[in-house]
């Protein structure tokens, strides 16, 4: 199992290595941030010479080295819209998306879990069929569509929520339902087939012959099994989650990272969005090694190939 | 209206401009800063649901705060990299300059006592005495000297540098100094008025990052707080030079989505906002207590169109035909509610200089064709248009309906949307499309600038290069005494003759506010939404 | 299949939305009342029929006064357009690419599969915000971008069962009697896995026009005269709390079809795949 997760760690690493060459290179390609350094009125031979004294019109292979280790000794450049380090810019910012994160995850596992076991044991009730629905249109509805519809609903028709902002839990509800429920959806979905598949399988049956409570052999047995492909979701949703919040940010005019990449990128905020873009695939290359060791831990059988 | 905006330079006692001395002089509570911020961004933020609980919170300890929402964060404390409109305006509130715009583009005096004219390049200024910067030092000329000596320093890199480091200071003494500058230049006043005095003694302490982080300025209102993304909060300055304002405490928040904006308006959760689309007036005036507020600003929306292309443009007929076949008026009407001011010049009627006896470009369709065909296109050609719509308001939908307008005469354009990044790259390299669509404006937007940044060789927005224009701008901008309004004339009707870009309307800047918290307040002309200028309910 | 069809009630509604919506894009230019294009501003923000607006524009007017039925009725190409030949080439990169990671394996494997983790860490929005900024805004982008983003399920599914049929008694046949490589992946594996693969190209295609409309919502969308459903909600927004139905009504749209799409999908999972249907 070590040899395993030590061969896991180095593709993580590779992966990583590999998102930022490939983030550089796009951002080479795209342009430099010259421009937007000096005001509106600056001449063409201003900007030519600020881009020769800060190294933008050296080899690209020689900036890519410069980039990466003074990333390495902590040092992620300076936000040219701001005038301050980049690192200081997004790090203020990354508590607001954190919370953000954090309150989805609770609803995703608030509502999708609960659902996701009720409608596989009340297979084929109404209840069922009323989750299944509701489900199926949690994935096709646009999110930010629907965070629109509900600050039109809540926050002008009602008045009962805040528009946006991020001062009050009041106003995390409509973010985090909006970026939510597309995953709530996806895990109802998964954990139902999942958990009616597994009860199929024999050993429930057996289980079941031993006198055990029905839900309890629900709970124990199918869901414990189902739990691995749950994490797998859960894994996955992550990266759903930090997409999403770009959007769902924007929408809402919440100041976590997502809306200050979608602002740096049409900035052309360059230092801000390589360190943005890294530290969500970081985040996602984590999450998704973490969610391989559980599932190494709770299924010692399957081992991932 | 000619000349409207002229030297008249009003010797303005400071107790005018806003700041109407029947401010209620609350004392204010002795708040430790830091500490109440918080709690009070998150009580603004809760109020959306509860105004009242807001209300309640003034009147136990009748401190009177506004909250005003603007577009997007400020990019920076720091006045020197203050280029973005919406940082300026903040600053402005927090910092003093030594001549300033007032409400209605007019130049008015603000540090400075009274200044006079030595000659074409040098300015003599007289500080007010016992001016207070937020920490209590004194301002005076070397703060001045400080502020433009770091901005033309050539190894740093403020955004001003480039549009600011033609004039210097030299002190006289402590409350007396010139202002020079390098050529003359007839901007030189409007452009001081950009210029914030920052405090020499703290920037040379805390070092220019932390000054970022905390400035300390010299205007009506200290700051607290900067919660990015988010709001900043200022507060009343007790011993500001022109009198305490009425308003205890700003707090600005962010809002980029016009209809939140809105929302927030209503619900309570803010008491100003500005950038209200013309889309939204119909229900905001139709609400009994919000008052509805605009005025022409200083910004023009116009087609650049790249000459130095192949395309049809580069026939001055064809220019000229473009000009003729858009019914502006219609655009205006139709499609922005009214709220512009349809142009056929790049020169507004507030700049200074401004001249109506130059002809303008009507619209005539039959004319258009006419000169279509005699330029070899009687039946029209297909040509791009592309624009970066995010900025203006309605802007997509003009290029749209302009698209269709040229389209009754033959002219078949396809829009491309671009980023205004990719746009600024494409002027560099003269690949824009034949037809861009741009807005230009700003706080020391005038003749001189608007012209020579878009239409003059090798500047940023511009896609014509003429050897005669750049005479023409160079007398312009170099006439500081004498005949200064022939140089404006001429170059106006040299744009007139040959038709480098289409201007289309002037725009006009939208504010709303809650008329249970706001008295009176006015739109400013240069499109920077302050709070500090508010009359509050008593 | 057309027993099966009639059996399941949502999967036929699903193709039933699914054919209207291709009926809306085929005939578009017959069936719309008005030319999506044609601005009329005297006639601007008038609300549907059922709001209170005239009969003449059913579903009422934008903001340039084009009526707004005959937009959604044009904006249906769209989606249909950059929804299949999105799926076909995020299709035909990942089918390409799982082959060759499963059937060569070793370093081949290896480099296909860091290409895939590379690309999972990638938020698509900002993929699409990097195409966008680099090669412009185009119709032929945003099919590259839901290409690039949505290649990686298939390579995955094609890898897995080549992994597992590899090994299989007449895989090893063919191969002795001489069966060059590309042929036996193309006649032999191949029409092995094509059932998961058009399951997942369903829903790989309700994806895509979800990313479509997010894309336009940010402003990276197709160009300005096309109208598209994406584009239309954007722009309703300005207008939400006057004009709601300018944003409600191209949601329901995308609504609907994603639903059509998924309903759709999941009949034939059922049917194509009965291993998988639970």
């Amino acid at each position: 199992m070590t040899k395993y997760l030590v061969k896991r760690l180095f593709q993580s690493l590779i992966a990583v290595l590999g998102i930022t060459i490939v983030v550089f290179l796009v951002l080479n390609i795209a342009g430099d941030p010259v421009t937007l350094m000096l005001p509106e009125t600056a001449s063409f031979e201003e900007i030519e010479a600020l881009r020769e004294k800060l190294g933008y019109n050296d080899p690209i292979l020689i900036q890519y080295w410069r980039f990466l280790s003074n990333a390495l000794h902590g040092d992620f450049g300076m936000s040219y819209n701001y005038n301050r380090p980049a690192w200081d810019v997004v790090a203020e910012r990354i508590p607001a998306t954190v919370t953000l994160a954090l309150a989805s995850m609770g609803v995703v596992l608030a509502i999708g879990i609960p659902a996701g076991i009720i409608s596989a044991v009340k297979r084929n009730s109404v209840l069922d069929a009323v989750i299944r629905s509701l489900a199926l249109l949690g994935q096709c509805v646009p999110a930010f569509w629907m965070g629109i519809m509900m600050m039109l609903l809540f926050a002008v028709k009602l008045k009962v929520l805040p528009t946006s902002g991020f001062a009050s839990w009041s106003a995390l509800v409509m973010p985090a339902c909006t970026l939510g429920v597309f995953s709530a959806a996806t895990i109802t979905r998964m954990l139902r087939s999942s958990m009616i598949e597994i009860m199929s399988k024999e050993y429930i049956d057996v289980a079941k012959a031993k006198g055990l409570y029905g839900y309890v052999v629900v709970m124990k047995h199918a869901f414990k099994n189902a739990l691995s492909s749950v994490l797998t979701i859960i894994g996955l949703q992550v990266s759903s989650l930090l997409g999403g919040s770009v959007i769902t940010e924007t929408v809402f005019a919440w100041p976590g990272i997502g809306r200050l990449l979608v602002q740096s990128i049409n900035n052309s905020d360059f230092m801000v969005v390589e360190l943005i873009v890294m530290l969500m695939a970081v985040v996602f290359v984590a999450v998704n090694f973490i969610v391989d060791v559980l599932y190494c831990v709770i299924n010692p059988r399957v081992r991932l190939q | 209206m000619r000349k409207r905006f002229t030297a008249t330079i009003l010797a303005v006692t400071l107790a005018a401009a806003g700041l109407v001395g029947c401010g209620t002089p609350q004392s204010s509570e002795s708040t430790t800063a830091a500490a109440t911020t918080a709690a009070a961004a998150a009580e603004a933020a809760e109020g959306g649901s509860e105004s009242e609980a807001a209300a309640e919170t003034e009147a136990s300890d009748g401190e009177i705060t506004i909250t005003y929402a603007q577009t997007s964060d400020v990019t920076s404390l720091d006045p020197r990299n203050a280029t973005s409109t919406i940082s300026a305006a903040m600053i402005s509130q927090v910092f003093s300059t030594l001549i300033r715009t007032d409400a209605d583009y007019n130049l008015v005096l603000d540090a400075a006592e009274s200044y006079e004219v030595i000659d074409d390049t040098t300015y003599k200024f007289t500080l007010r005495k016992g001016i207070k910067f937020h920490d209590g030092e004194e301002l005076t000329s070397e703060d001045v000297k400080y502020t433009l000596d770091t901005i033309r320093d050539e190894n740093a890199t403020y955004s001003l540098k480039s549009d600011f480091s033609f004039m210097y200071c030299e002190p006289i003494d402590d409350y007396n100094l010139y202002i020079k500058t390098d050529e003359p230049n007839s901007s030189t006043l409007l452009r001081l008025n950009y210029i914030k005095i920052i405090p020499k003694h703290y920037v040379e302490e805390v070092g220019d990052e932390e000054f970022n982080l905390h400035p300390i300025g010299s205007g009506p209102y200290k700051f607290v707080s900067w919660d990015t993304d988010e709001a900043i909060t200022l507060e009343a300055f007790d011993d500001y030079f022109g009198g305490r304002p009425p308003v205890d405490r700003l707090v600005c928040k962010v809002i980029p989505e016009a209809s939140a904006r809105i929302a927030a308006l209503e619900a309570g959760e803010v008491d100003l906002i500005g950038a209200v689309t013309t889309g939204q007036m119909e229900r905001l005036q139709s609400l009994d207590n919000i008052e509805v507020v605009s005025r022409p600003s200083t910004r023009t929306a116009y087609f650049t169109m790249n000459t130095f292309g192949d395309s049809p443009v580069t026939d001055v007929r064809v220019r000229k035909a473009i000009n003729m076949a858009i019914d502006r008026e219609t655009i205006v009407q139709g499609v922005l509610d009214g709220y512009a001011q349809a142009v056929s010049s790049l020169a507004l009627p507030i700049f200074e200089g401004f001249d109506d006896s130059i002809p303008t470009y009507e619209y005539d369709p039959e004319g258009a064709k006419a000169l279509l065909a005699e330029a070899g296109y009687p039946d029209g050609f297909d040509i791009e248009m592309e624009g970066s719509f995010s900025g203006l308001s309605n802007a997509s939908d003009v290029a749209q309906a302009v698209a269709a307008q040229l389209a009754e005469v033959g002219i078949n354009v396809t829009i491309v949307e671009k980023d205004s990044d990719t746009l600024r790259d494409e002027y560099q390299a003269h690949t824009t499309s034949p037809l861009t669509f741009f807005s230009f404006g700003g706080p020391y937007n005038d003749i001189n600038l608007i012209t020579k940044c878009v239409l003059g060789t090798g500047e940023r927005y511009s896609a014509w290069s003429d050897q005669e224009f750049e005479d023409l701008l160079h007398t312009m901008q170099s006439t500081v005494s004498g005949d200064k309004q022939a140089g404006y004339t001429a170059m106006q009707q040299y744009i007139y003759d040959n038709a480098p870009v289409v201007p289309l309307y002037q725009t006009y800047s939208i504010c709303a506010y809650n008329k249970d918290k706001i008295a009176e307040w006015n739109v400013r002309t240069d499109e920077m939404l302050m709070g500090f200028d508010v009359v509050p309910v008593k | 299949m057309w027993k099966s069809l009639k059996e399941s009630k949502t999967g036929m509604l699903g193709v039933l939305i699914m054919l209207l919506v291709f009926l809306m894009a085929i005939m578009a230019q017959w069936i719309s009342p008005y030319d999506p294009a044609k601005q009329d501003l005297m006639n601007k923000l008038m609300d549907p029929v059922f709001a209170g607006g005239s009969a003449q524009h059913l579903l009422g007017t934008d903001q340039l006064g084009r009526d707004i039925l005959s937009r959604l009725i044009y904006g249906s190409r769209i989606t249909i357009l950059v929804a299949f030949s999105g799926t076909i080439f995020a299709g035909l990169i990942g089918v390409t690419l799982g082959a060759l990671a499963g059937y060569y394996g070793k370093w081949v494997d290896a480099l296909i599969m860091r290409i895939v983790d590379i690309q999972l860490s990638f938020p698509f929005v900002l993929l699409a915000l990097f195409v966008a900024a680099v090669l412009g805004r185009s119709l032929r982008n945003i099919i590259l971008i839901a290409a690039i983003s949505g290649w990686v399920p298939y390579a995955r599914l094609i890898r897995g069962e080549i992994l597992s049929v590899r090994e299989m008694e007449y895989i090893e046949a063919i191969r002795s009697v001489g069966g060059k490589n590309g042929r036996i992946i193309l006649y032999h594996i191949i029409p092995n896995v094509i059932s998961p693969v058009i399951v997942q190209a369903t829903l790989g295609m309700a994806r895509i026009i979800l990313m479509e409309a997010s894309l336009s919502y940010l402003g990276l969308g197709v160009p300005l005269e096309i109208p598209t459903w994406g584009r239309m909600l954007s722009e309703g927004r300005d207008y939400m709390l006057t004009n709601p139905w300018l944003a409600i009504l191209p949601g329901v749209a995308i609504t609907l079809t994603v639903l059509g799409v998924n309903l759709m999908g999941d009949w034939m999972r059922d049917y194509l795949d009965p291993k998988l249907n639970v």
